[in-house]
C-alpha cells in the first residue's frame, strides 16, 4: 500500500493526471458554453472523434500541422453547425441530434479512414503531424513544480488558457452576457431584442471548436495517429464534468481535473491486487458520486428546491 | 393550443398520421440517396452494392426471417426507450439494462435446474428485474436529487459493463471453454427456435406481442396516462394531482424491465452461451427505434423492422461487394436527424392542412375552421 | 394530395430504376468456372486488426497465389455484431458454389457446429478454436488450434535477455483467459531465463482506448521501472509501442510483425520492437487447404500447431537481429528447440480456473 501512496504523490502521477485531463477539459468547456446558452451538447464524443481523424488526415496530406489543425477545427464546427441547424432550425430534440451525430461519427470515421488508408482501425500508414511539447524556461527549473508543470504538450497549456478565455468570454464579454441571458431565460432575452437562435448557433459553434481541440489532443498530441473509437467515452465524461462544474469555467476545470486524477488513479491502481474490472470502473464511479454529491449540495443550498423535494418525496 | 391538440378532430389525426408516415419515408429516402452517393464515390460496383443493400433482405424466406430476428432485440430496446422517453426522461441506461438482463438470465440458466417452461420464464423475469434495477438508478438520482439522467445513465452503463465482466470472469466462467463465456446453456432454459436454420425463436414472437401490451399500458392504463402527462408537461401534471416522482420512477422501472428482458431473450434464443464482454449496443439502437416510432409502442415494430431491414441489407452488401458496413451508421444518423426534426416538411403539411380546412369551410359554413387554424398555428409555434 | 402522390410515384420509379440496374449487374460476375473450388473466409469482425483476421486474409491470398484459377476465394467481413454471424454462415452454406467455409476464433465454434451437420456436403475449417468432436457428428469440420503460449514463452525469454531492470510491463485489453494465456507464457519464459524477472500487469478494459494503453505503459516505465513492455490489446496495443518508443525502452509486438508495420513510416517505433509474437493463421490455412486439395486432410479432427510447424513463432527480422546479440539469439533458438523436443513444458491459462491463473500472475508481480 505505501507503494501506491508513493505513486499517487509522485510527480509522474500529477503529470499523467494533467495529460488525461486535457481532452476532457476541452470538451467540458465546449459543453459549458453550450450549456450556458441552454443547449445540452451530447454530440461532443462525435465531434472529438471526427476532429481527431480529420486533423490527422489534414496534416498528413498537407505536411503542415497548421493545416491539420484547421481541418480539425473546421470539422468540429461543421458538425456543431449541423447539430445547430437540426435542433434550432428544424426543432429536432437536441439530445437525439447529439445521439445521431455520435452514431454517424462512430461509423463514419471508420468509413473515411478505410476509404483513405484502406485500413479500418488505425492511421499508422500515414505520417501525420503532432503538436509539440513545450519546456517553460524559468518555471521548468523549479524542482517539483517545474517537473509537474513544464514539458507538457502545447495543447495542454492551451486548454488551461482556454479556461481563462472561456471565463472571460462568458462573464465579461458582451456575447458571453447574451449567451447567459439566453440560457437563463430565452423569452426574457428575446423580449429585450436578443436574437435567441443566433446566439445559440454561436454557442454551439464555439462548443464544437473547443471540443475539436480535445479530439486533436488525442490523435496529434497524446498519440501520433488516429485509432478507431479512440475517444472511448471521453465526450460523455466531459458532459459529466461540466454538469459538476456549477456552470463556471473554473468549476468545470476543477471537476475535469478530478476526472483526470480518477483516470490516472485507475492507471496506478492496477497491480495492487484489486480485480482489474473494479479499477476500470473508478472514473465512472467517481463521476456518479460527484453528480450525486453536487446535486445533494445544490439542493441543500436552495430552500425552495428543498420544499419541492419534500413534495416530490411524498409522492414516491 | 394544447387543448386543441389533446382532442383533435379525427380528420386532423388522420392528417397527422399520414404526414408522420410521409415524413419518415422521405427521411429514409433522403438518407438512402445520401448513402447511394457515398457508395458511388467509394465503390467500383456501386449498383450491385446498392441493390444488394436494398433488395438483399427480400431475396429468400430465410433472409426475411433474419430481418425479423435482427429486429427482435431492437423491438425490446425500442419499447424500453419509448416508455422512458414518453416520460421525457432521456435515460440511456437501456444499454446497460440489456447487458445485465442477458447476464442474469444466463446465470439462472446455468445455475438452476428447472423444468422446460419454468426455466426460461424465470430467466426472462429475472433478466427483466435486473434491467429494471439498472434503469431505476438514474431515475432515482433524478427524482431525489435532480441529477441529470442523461449523464448518470451514460456513466452507469460503463459501471454495469465492468461489474458484469467481473461476474462473468470470476463467478460464471467455464474454464473449459477456452474463452470468456459461461457454460453452455442447458436445453431446458433455451427459447425454442420456430423456423429451422434461423434464430427466429419464441422470444422474437414475444417481442412483437409485447408491443400490444406496452401500448395498453401506455395508452389505456391510468399509470400510462400519468407517464405521458408528465412527459408532455411536468408542471401541468403536478398541478392536476399526478405524483410526478413516482410516475417517473415507474416508467424507468418498466422501461428497464423491457430492456432486461430483451437481453435475456436474445441470449436464451440466439446464443449457446453468454459471452458478451462489451456493451451490445442495443440501448442506442432503442433510441433510434423509439424516435422512428415517435415513442408509440404500436409503431415500434415498424421502426425495428425498418432498422433490421437496413442492417441485413448492409450485411448482404458487405458480403457481396466492396462497400464497408460502416456506411450504415451514416444512414441511421441521417434518418434520426430528419425524423426527429419537427419542422421537416412542416410547410407542406401546413399548406395541406389549410387547404383541407378551406374545403371543409366551404362545405359546412366554417364550423371546423377554428380548430384547423389552431392546428396550423401549433405547427408553426 | 396530388403533389404527394406525384412524389411517391417518382420515388417508386427511382427505386425501380435502382432495382433494374442492380438486377442486371448481379447476374454478371458469375464464377469463372464451376469446377474451381470456392473457398470463403468469414471474418467475425473487420479487417485491419493487424492481427489474426488480417493474417487469415493473407492466408487466402497465399491460397489464391498457389492454386490460381483452380480456386475461387472470397473474404467476407461479418462485422462485430454477433447476431449477424449465423445468418452469414447459413447463407454461404446454402450457396451451391461454395465448397469450403473458413472461419475463426472461439466465438464462431458454437455457430459452426450448429450449422455444419445440416450441410454435410460442405467443408468447414475453424481456426484458433477447438471443436468438441464428442458432442456430435462433425465429420466435415476441421479445427486448428495454436500453441500461442509457446511463442509467448520464447518472447518472454527474449525479453528477459534484453531487460536490464528485470521488470516487464504487460497491458492487456481485457482480463480474460485468451489474453492471460499470452501472459502466462511470457512469465514462464522470462523466469526460465531469469527467475528474478517481475511482471507488472494492467488491463485497459476494452480494445479501443489506445490513449489509456499508452498512459498505463508510461506509468509502468516511469513508476515501476519496466524496460520492456507489451500491449496485448488489439489495436489499442499500439499505444504501448508508442510509449516505449518515446521513453526509449523496448517493446514486444503482437500477432503480426509490427516492426514491419512501422518500418519506413516511423523508424523510432520500428526499432524499439525487439520481436513480435506471431500467430501464423495464414500458414496454417494454406497448409489445411493444400492438404484438402490433395485429399490428405483429416476432416473431423483438430490440428494443434505450435513452434514445430511454424504456426506460431517470433518475428526474426532485422531489428531482432540488431537488438539481440548473436549469443542471445542462440539462447532463444536453444529454448525453441527444447520446447519442440518437449524438454520444456509451457504452462497455459486455457482450461484453468480464473482465480488459479490470477494467483500465478500475481506471484510474478
Amino acid at each position: 500500500m505505501p507503494d501506491i501512496l508513493r505513486t499517487v504523490f509522485s510527480v509522474d502521477f500529477v503529470y499523467s493526471a494533467l495529460r488525461l485531463t486535457t481532452p476532457v477539459l476541452f470538451a467540458a468547456l465546449g459543453s459549458l458554453v453550450a450549456d450556458r446558452a441552454g443547449v445540452i451538447n451530447i454530440g461532443l464524443e462525435g465531434i472529438m472523434l471526427f476532429s481527431a481523424l480529420t486533423g490527422v488526415l489534414g496534416s498528413a496530406y498537407s505536411g503542415s500541422l497548421f493545416v491539420g489543425m484547421l481541418c480539425a477545427l473546421v470539422t468540429g464546427m461543421c458538425i456543431a453547425l449541423l447539430m445547430a441547424y437540426f435542433s434550432l432550425q428544424m426543432k429536432a430534440d437536441i439530445v437525439l441530434t447529439g445521439v445521431a451525430m455520435n452514431l454517424v461519427a462512430s461509423g463514419g470515421t471508420v468509413f473515411i479512414l478505410y476509404s483513405v488508408c484502406g485500413d479500418k482501425s488505425v492511421s499508422t500508414s500515414l505520417t501525420s503531424m503532432v503538436f509539440p511539447t513545450v519546456d517553460i524556461p524559468v518555471l521548468g527549473d523549479i524542482p517539483v513544480l517545474g517537473d509537474i508543470l513544464s514539458g507538457h504538450n502545447v495543447l495542454t497549456y492551451l486548454s488551461l488558457l482556454a479556461v481563462a478565455a472561456v471565463w472571460l468570454f462568458l462573464e465579461k464579454s458582451k456575447p458571453g452576457l447574451r449567451i447567459r441571458a439566453v440560457g437563463e431565460n430565452d423569452r426574457a432575452a428575446s423580449s429585450v431584442g436578443i436574437h435567441v437562435r443566433r446566439v445559440r448557433y454561436g454557442a454551439l459553434l464555439l462548443s464544437g471548436a473547443l471540443a475539436s481541440f480535445g479530439g486533436m489532443f488525442l490523435s496529434m498530441g497524446m498519440l501520433t495517429y488516429f485509432s478507431k473509437n479512440m475517444t472511448a467515452g471521453r465526450g460523455y465524461i466531459a458532459l459529466a464534468a461540466q454538469a459538476l462544474g456549477n456552470g463556471s469555467a473554473l468549476g468545470t476545470f476543477l471537476s475535469s481535473l478530478v476526472f483526470g486524477c480518477a483516470e490516472a488513479l485507475s492507471v496506478s491502481l492496477q497491480g495492487v491486487g484489486l480485480p482489474p474490472q473494479f479499477v476500470q470502473m473508478v472514473p465512472y464511479v467517481a463521476t456518479i458520486l460527484g453528480l450525486v454529491l453536487y446535486a445533494a449540495l445544490r439542493k441543500k443550498n436552495r430552500p425552495v428546491r428543498k420544499h419541492k423535494k419534500r413534495k416530490r418525496g411524498s409522492t414516491t | 393550443m394544447k387543448q386543441a391538440k389533446s382532442r383533435p378532430l379525427p380528420t386532423n389525426r388522420q392528417i397527422e398520421a399520414r404526414f408522420t408516415l410521409i415524413r419518415t419515408l422521405t427521411a429514409a429516402v433522403i438518407a438512402l440517396a445520401g448513402c447511394l452517393a457515398l457508395i458511388l464515390t467509394v465503390s467500383e460496383e456501386p449498383w450491385e452494392a446498392f441493390s444488394a443493400f436494398l433488395f438483399g433482405p427480400l431475396e429468400s424466406a430465410k433472409n426475411i426471417a433474419t430481418v425479423f430476428e435482427t429486429a427482435a432485440p431492437l423491438v425490446y430496446a425500442g419499447l424500453a426507450v419509448s416508455v422512458m422517453f414518453s416520460c421525457n426522461q432521456f435515460n440511456m441506461a437501456a444499454e446497460g439494462a440489456v447487458y445485465v438482463g442477458g447476464l442474469a438470465a444466463s446465470a439462472v440458466a446455468v445455475r438452476l435446474s428447472l423444468p422446460v417452461v419454468a426455466h426460461p420464464a424465470l430467466a426472462l423475469l429475472l433478466g427483466g428485474a435486473a434491467g429494471a434495477l439498472v434503469c431505476f438508478l438514474p431515475g432515482l438520482l433524478k427524482v431525489k436529487l435532480g441529477a441529470t439522467e442523461v449523464v448518470s445513465s451514460l456513466m452507469l452503463n460503463y459501471i454495469v459493463l465492468y461489474l458484469g465482466v467481473y461476474v462473468l470472469n470470476y463467478l460464471l466462467a467455464d474454464p473449459q471453454a477456452g474463452f470468456p463465456a459461461t457454460e453452455r446453456l442447458p436445453e431446458t432454459a433455451k427459447l425454442p427456435t420456430l423456423i429451422s436454420r434461423t434464430h427466429f425463436h419464441v422470444g422474437t414472437v414475444l417481442a412483437f406481442a409485447l408491443c400490444a401490451v406496452v401500448y395498453l399500458y401506455l395508452y389505456k392504463s391510468r399509470q400510462g396516462y400519468a407517464i405521458r402527462m408528465v412527459g408532455q408537461n411536468e408542471k401541468f401534471a403536478r398541478y392536476s394531482g399526478i405524483k410526478v416522482g413516482g410516475t417517473i420512477l415507474s416508467a424507468q422501472l418498466a422501461g428497464g424491465f423491457l430492456a432486461g428482458m430483451g437481453g435475456a431473450s436474445e441470449i436464451l434464443g440466439s446464443y449457446s452461451r453468454f459471452q458478451w464482454v462489451a456493451l451490445p449496443g442495443y440501448g442506442f439502437d432503442g433510441v433510434i427505434v423509439a424516435t422512428l416510432a415517435g415513442n408509440n409502442p404500436l409503431l415500434v415494430p415498424l421502426g425495428a423492422l425498418f432498422l433490421g431491414y437496413l442492417r441485413c441489407g448492409a450485411d448482404i452488401m458487405a458480403r457481396r461487394s466492396d462497400v464497408a458496413t460502416e456506411v450504415l451508421s451514416i444512414v441511421q444518423g441521417t434518418i434520426i436527424l430528419l425524423v426527429a426534426s419537427k419542422l421537416f416538411l412542416q410547410r407542406i403539411k401546413h399548406k395541406y392542412i389549410v387547404s383541407v380546412a378551406e374545403k371543409r369551410e366551404a362545405q359546412a359554413a366554417g364550423a371546423d375552421a377554428p380548430a384547423a387554424e389552431a392546428e396550423g398555428g401549433a405547427a408553426h409555434a | 394530395m396530388k403533389k404527394i402522390l406525384a412524389i411517391t410515384m417518382a420515388l417508386c420509379l427511382m427505386l425501380l430504376v435502382f432495382a433494374g440496374c442492380g438486377g442486371q449487374q448481379t447476374d454478371d460476375p458469375a464464377a469463372p468456372g464451376t469446377d474451381a473450388v470456392k473457398i470463403v473466409l468469414l471474418i467475425n469482425g473487420t479487417l485491419g486488426d493487424k492481427s489474426f483476421f488480417d493474417s487469415a486474409k493473407n492466408g487466402m491470398d497465399l491460397i489464391k497465389e498457389k492454386y490460381g484459377d483452380k480456386v475461387e476465394t472470397q473474404t467476407v467481413e461479418m462485422t462485430y455484431d454477433a447476431t449477424k454471424w449465423t445468418p452469414a454462415l447459413i447463407e454461404f452454406s446454402e450457396d451451391p458454389d461454395t465448397d469450403i467455409i473458413i472461419s475463426g476464433t472461439w466465438q464462431m465454434v458454437d455457430r459452426v457446429i450448429e450449422v455444419a451437420p445440416d450441410y454435410p456436403e460442405k467443408k468447414y475449417i475453424v481456426y484458433d478454436a477447438e471443436v468438441d468432436y464428442s458432442s456430435g457428428d462433425y465429420s466435415n469440420v476441421y479445427s486448428i488450434t495454436y500453441k500461442q503460449n509457446e511463442a509467448s514463452f520464447l518472447a518472454g525469454a527474449a525479453s528477459a535477455l534484453v531487460s536490464k531492470t528485470n521488470v516487464f510491463g504487460f497491458v492487456g485489453g481485457m482480463d480474460n483467459v485468451t489474453i492471460n494465456d499470452f501472459l502466462v507464457g511470457l512469465i514462464a519464459g522470462a523466469q526460465y531465463v531469469k527467475p528474478e524477472m517481475r511482471f507488472t500487469t494492467a488491463y485497459i478494459g476494452n480494445f479501443d482506448d489506445a490513449v489509456k494503453a499508452k498512459e498505463i505503459t508510461l506509468s509502468q516505465i516511469n513508476n515501476q521501472n519496466a524496460d520492456i513492455v507489451y500491449g496485448c490489446a488489439g489495436q489499442a496495443g499500439l499505444g504501448s509501442i508508442e510509449a516505449a518508443a518515446e521513453q526509449g525502452v523496448y517493446a514486444l509486438g503482437g500477432d503480426a510483425d509490427q516492426a514491419m508495420l512501422f518500418k519506413g513510416v516511423d523508424d523510432a517505433k520500428a526499432s524499439c520492437i525487439i520481436t513480435s509474437i506471431l500467430k501464423r493463421v495464414d500458414n496454417s490455412l494454406l497448409r489445411a487447404v493444400t492438404a484438402s486439395m490433395e485429399g490428405t486432410l483429416e476432416w473431423g479432427t483438430t490440428g494443434s500447431f505450435g513452434l514445430s510447424d511454424e504456426s506460431v513463432g517470433l518475428a526474426e527480422n532485422e531489428y531482432y537481429e540488431a537488438i539481440l546479440t548473436a549469443d542471445q539469439r542462440a539462447q532463444v533458438e536453444e529454448i525453441k528447440q527444447k520446447i519442440i523436443s518437449g524438454e520444456i513444458e509451457v504452462p497455459t491459462a486455457l482450461g484453468r480456473d480464473t482465480q488459479e491463473v490470477k494467483d500465478y500472475i500475481d506471484a510474478a508481480a
